[in-house]
């Protein structure tokens, strides 16, 4: 699937910040730069990446007042809405879809297998759904949904190497912003040296495609090759981080500076958390 | 084979940054010693290139001169070895490693794989360094254009051939301005193209008086530009010298290296009788250059 990408020049801005900027949105295929991130210029992407990090909190706890769906549906809806507002309705859409098969197995664990004392909405013989199943279903998967939603659009708006530096900046480990990027990319690396494999697999005359049993063949002959590559390759990473300074003591820098603001928003996001905590314990 | 050319004095000299005395070096996940006995001696400001067979420990001397080993990678050694007058066994790992650059032979594997840019690649180890940002920009676009990737800074690294690949690896150490640059067997899994694209890059860097460690198993490209070729086989030194003075000794084809096409040639019409000079061509333009000299050496005189 062909994908939008970043191609990123050096540049300084007006504000005297020199790092790399994006200039246009060149077609890629089938590598993406990240898979979460989405080129914007939307408030939420200009936004500093801590204040919409800190926001998850507040967010997300607010989901859990009330014992009914009530209050994470209606801030899901906003977040929703306000995603749509913005032209970021794809972010929205992820969310969803990430959420779909959860979704399913909450109704399937809840409404359908778990039993409960009330009259069963539909009977099938042996099945039956439950109201207070579904009700409990729906309550929990909104929940989730808003910490879904709220994390995907923080982290799909900022591209991870300036979440990263902003991070370091702020004194959080190089080592786990390391981690942290490293994650970003591991699944587009991962599929491309599975790629690589089956590519590989398929011009020695291996059959990888047809029938279930037969691609079942193929995915336990990927998953051995696709471990120890992946082994090897950890061994050779660590030894050229070492050799691009990963050790070395001392302050971080970065190529692109991330402007310091939002201090003051930041705290009070987190701040008001507690309260919302509070009120989603006694409510 | 010994004989060929004897091992150099692995005292530390003015011009030699790395010296090995009796070392013998033992990986934690093997029962015998990869590194057996070695005394040697690395000089700076040449292209020293490093073959021999498989698992004759050439790439472990690549690591050890690179600070990976002991640490990183763990072992157990006797002997000493000191690489830029530090000894290895006492050495911070970062140490050696500010100083010498290292270009694997996987040209992916050894990306960080936490970058999305070429340029970010380059200055991820800038910005280790602390460097202000304004350095790490210049000195990365520098880097990149000195290996012909200047067009590339925003392509993602997974998204280069592996020929670019290699020569992001090496700008990164350029841009690090590390002064000794390992490369272990860098063209190994390179496409024609991708194999011309490094060889031409090295010797750029050679020409330019980079101190080069080269380990490769097969020498084609690399002789014409080696200052100094050492042969290491299970684990041991079994010749040391410069390449057509020690490619002249036959003992040496016996399947030890992989001998150029070139040299073979001119070998094997040295046994037929025909003497194309007293030392190899080193390349396929010498040996032309030498068939050609015979035909008018054997023109007869009108």
């Amino acid at each position: 699937m062909a994908s939008r990408a970043r191609r990123v020049v050096p540049q300084t801005d007006q504000h005297g910040h020199t790092g790399v900027v994006e200039t246009d949105t060149a077609t890629w295929s089938p590598a993406r730069v990240a898979e979460l991130y989405e080129i914007g210029n939307t408030w939420l992407h200009r936004a500093h990446p801590l204040t919409k990090l800190a926001a998850v909190l507040p967010l997300s706890v607010a989901g859990f007042a009330g014992d009914t769906v009530l209050v994470p549906a209606i801030i899901l809806a906003a977040a929703v809405l306000t995603l749509v507002v913005s032209r970021l309705g794809i972010i929205a859409l992820k969310s969803l879809r990430l959420m779909a098969p959860m979704t399913f197995a909450l109704v399937v664990i809840h409404g359908i297998v778990r039993p409960y004392d009330s009259e069963p909405l539909v009977a099938w013989g042996p099945i039956s759904v439950n109201a207070g199943g579904l009700a409990l279903a729906g309550t929990t998967a909104a929940r989730i949904a808003v910490f879904v939603i709220a994390v995907t659009a923080a982290m799909a708006t900022v591209h991870p190497k300036i979440f990263a530096t902003a991070l370091i900046q702020r004194g959080v480990s190089h080592k786990l912003a390391y981690a942290y990027l490293a994650g970003a990319e591991l699944i587009p690396e991962m599929r491309l040296r599975a790629t690589q494999i089956l590519e590989a697999q398929q011009s020695r005359g291996f059959d990888t495609k047809g029938s279930l049993p037969r691609r079942l063949r193929t995915l336990f002959a990927l998953l051995k090759p696709l471990l120890v590559s992946s082994l090897i390759g950890v061994e050779m990473r660590t030894l050229a981080l070492e050799s691009r300074g990963f050790s070395l003591p001392g302050r971080r820098t970065a190529a692109v500076a991330v402007r310091e603001r939002g201090r003051l928003l930041q705290r009070s996001l987190l701040l008001a958390s507690i309260p919302l905590l509070v009120l989603a314990v006694i409510w | 084979m010994s004989g060929a050319g004897l091992p150099e004095s692995a005292s530390l000299t003015a011009s030699t940054f790395a010296s090995f005395e009796e070392f013998t070096f033992t990986y934690d996940t093997a029962s015998e010693p990869t590194l057996t006995g070695l005394t040697l001696g690395l000089r700076a400001d040449q292209l020293t290139l490093i073959s021999g067979p498989s698992g004759g420990g050439k790439s472990t001397l690549a690591r050890v001169v690179a600070g990976f080993i002991p640490r990183p990678l763990g072992g157990s050694f006797e002997g000493t070895a000191r690489v830029l007058g530090h000894d290895v066994e006492s050495a911070p790992p970062h140490v050696l490693t500010e100083s010498v650059g290292v270009v694997f032979d996987n040209p992916f594997d050894q990306l960080t794989a936490a970058t999305s840019t070429a340029f970010d690649e380059v200055a991820y180890a800038l910005e280790n360094e602390g460097l202000p940002p304004d350095e790490i920009v210049a000195r990365a676009l520098e880097a990149l254009e000195s290996v012909g990737l200047a067009e590339m800074t925003g392509r993602h690294p997974r998204r280069l051939s592996g020929g670019q690949s290699q020569r992001l690896a090496i700008a990164c150490a350029l841009a690090q301005r590390k002064p000794i640059l390992v490369l272990d067997d860098p063209t190994s899994q390179l496409d024609p193209t991708g194999r011309e694209e490094v060889v031409s890059l090295v010797r750029t860097l050679r020409d330019a008086g980079t101190t080069v460690v080269l380990v490769a198993q097969d020498l084609g490209h690399w002789l014409e530009m080696a200052d100094r070729l050492v042969i290491l086989d299970e684990g041991r030194v079994t010749a040391d010298g410069h390449p057509a003075t020690l490619l002249t000794d036959p003992r040496l084809f016996d399947g030890t290296i992989l001998v150029p096409r070139c040299v073979a040639v001119w070998a094997d019409l040295r046994r037929r009788g025909i003497a194309l000079g007293d030392t190899p061509p080193l390349t396929t333009d010498q040996l032309v250059s030498s068939v050609r000299n015979l035909g008018r050496e054997r023109e007869p005189t009108p």
